[in-house]
């Protein structure tokens, strides 16, 4: 009797050890597929070479075609005057027209209840203008303003208390942000989480946040010129 | 009595290690198969970066070539020294040159042993760097090799994938971001650790600010205008 009892406990344990290693050894295999294999990991570097040799022959094309003009025997002063007229238009120093779209962006004139969590929500924030400008450079916009700001390589969006400060100014609501570009190609980039949440904030809190697609070109004023300080050219080649 | 419980016991028991023991089989049989073509991919996707980066290579070299060519016609003839600083300048802005000068060095590591960091760096705290550093008066700022121009977007693709300038930049399992940046070394590194480093650490990114002579890459974009033309003087 004494010996069965222990027969039993015996046959129950050593089960038990089986069916715990059989689990442990079925786990295992099924974690051993799920790691990322070495293919995933390799997809955005495949990505990034595919791009940068796009980027690459784009660059090449250019400069070929500045030395083949070099090469037919062009005029120096000539070729750097053109240059000059390019630059200046690519680093915002140009006012530009053309088709486009213009945002306003406005604080709510509702009453604001004092101390309640929500009051946040009735004013325009710097990382909204920011984040709209930088879709609309996304959706391929030439050119933008935000209350003829020209917007350049240097421009800060910067929240200090009341205002807003572009460009080293002060600037005030509404905001209008002006972008010329495909007007569709613009409109289609305005689709993401920041410009939903800013509809539902116009419902909710009164904000104004109105895309306007104007059939005349819009115009967005030249940048004053910054001399460079710090930064030295590196020369190629 | 005793008897009939060790023959459940032992039914039981026979029954789930049988139905592990296939179950197991049966794994690996699909994890076999899952293997085999793994290492196909894996192959092709070898086959097919090594014919990027030939490409790479070739395309360098032909950038290299062309560029000392130019350079020679451009050092022979640049006889308008007021024209080429007030190019240089322009060139600077648009940020089509390479450019190197006091600055600063900032790593963000948003993965790995050495940080605690539970949520990846965003594109919203990539764009607040760039502003802050804007805001220093940084006269000329890159991440990960790609300058930051007026035109720069910073979006996600995907669920993981940064692309700054259209090409990604980050990578799956944690990257590490190079932000390089030209300007007043003590109001750049003022700036930064003041108004930048507090909250990323506070997400326990790792956060590495150095005062360098830095080389800021140029732009590789490109500034055609398809739907702009210069306004009229009013």
């Amino acid at each position: 009797m004494q010996d069965k009892k222990l027969m039993a406990r015996l046959m129950i344990s050593v089960g038990m050890l089986l069916i715990g290693v059989f689990i442990v050894i079925v786990i295992k295999s099924y974690m051993t597929g799920q790691n990322a294999s070495s293919q995933e990991v390799n997809l955005p570097s495949l990505l990034q070479l595919e791009m940068e040799n796009e980027q690459l022959a784009g660059e090449n094309d250019k400069l070929l075609a500045e030395l083949t003009k070099y090469q037919a025997g062009a005029s120096a002063e000539a070729l750097a005057s053109e240059q000059l007229e390019q630059a200046k238009i690519s680093s915002g120093l140009v006012a530009l027209s053309g088709p486009g779209i213009i945002i306003v962006l406005d604080d709510s004139d509702r009453d604001r209840s004092t101390g309640n969590v929500n009051d946040g929500n009735y004013y325009i924030h710097e990382e909204y203008l920011r984040a709209i400008v930088n879709a609309l450079w996304n959706g391929g916009a030439e050119a933008v303003a935000i209350n003829d700001q020209r917007i350049t390589s240097k421009t800060e969006i910067f929240c200090s208390g009341s205002y807003i400060q572009i460009n080293g100014t002060r600037q005030m609501p509404p905001y209008n942000i002006v972008a010329i570009g495909s007007q569709s190609d613009l409109k289609s980039a305005l689709q993401f989480y920041m410009w939903d949440i800013l509809g539902d904030y116009q419902k909710q809190f009164g904000i104004t946040r109105e895309p306007i697609y104007p059939k005349e070109p819009v115009t967005v004023p030249a940048a004053k010129q910054y001399t460079y300080k710090y930064a030295q050219p590196v020369k190629e080649g | 009595m005793i008897n009939k419980h060790v023959i459940t016991v032992a039914t039981i028991a026979s029954v789930a290690i049988g139905f592990l023991i296939s179950l197991q089989f049966q794994a690996q049989r699909e994890m076999d198969s899952a293997k085999k073509i793994q290492q196909q991919r894996v192959e092709q996707t070898d086959t097919v970066m090594k014919t990027l980066q030939d490409e790479n290579d070739s395309l360098q070299e032909e950038y290299n070539r062309i560029s000392a060519e130019l350079e020679k016609y451009k050092n022979k003839k640049s006889e308008n020294p007021y024209l080429t600083a007030r190019l240089d300048q322009l060139k600077i802005a648009d940020g089509t040159i390479t450019v190197s000068g006091p600055g600063v060095k900032m790593i963000v590591k948003d993965s790995g042993s050495d940080t605690d960091a539970v949520i990846p760096l965003s594109t919203d705290e990539l764009r607040e760097i760039v502003n802050v550093l804007r805001l220093a008066g940084a006269e000329a700022i890159s991440i990960n090799s790609q300058r930051i121009v007026a035109s720069t977007s910073i979006v996600l693709s995907g669920t993981a994938t940064i692309l700054v300038n259209s090409v990604p930049i980050s990578r799956i399992g944690g990257t590490t971001y190079e932000i390089l940046a030209i300007g007043d070394q003590e109001v750049l590194v003022d700036y930064l650790t003041n108004m930048v480093a507090i909250d990323l650490k506070q997400f326990g990114r790792k956060v590495d600010i150095t005062r360098e002579t830095v080389t800021v890459p140029s732009y590789k974009g490109s500034y055609s205008l398809k739907y702009a033309i210069m306004a009229k003087a009013e």
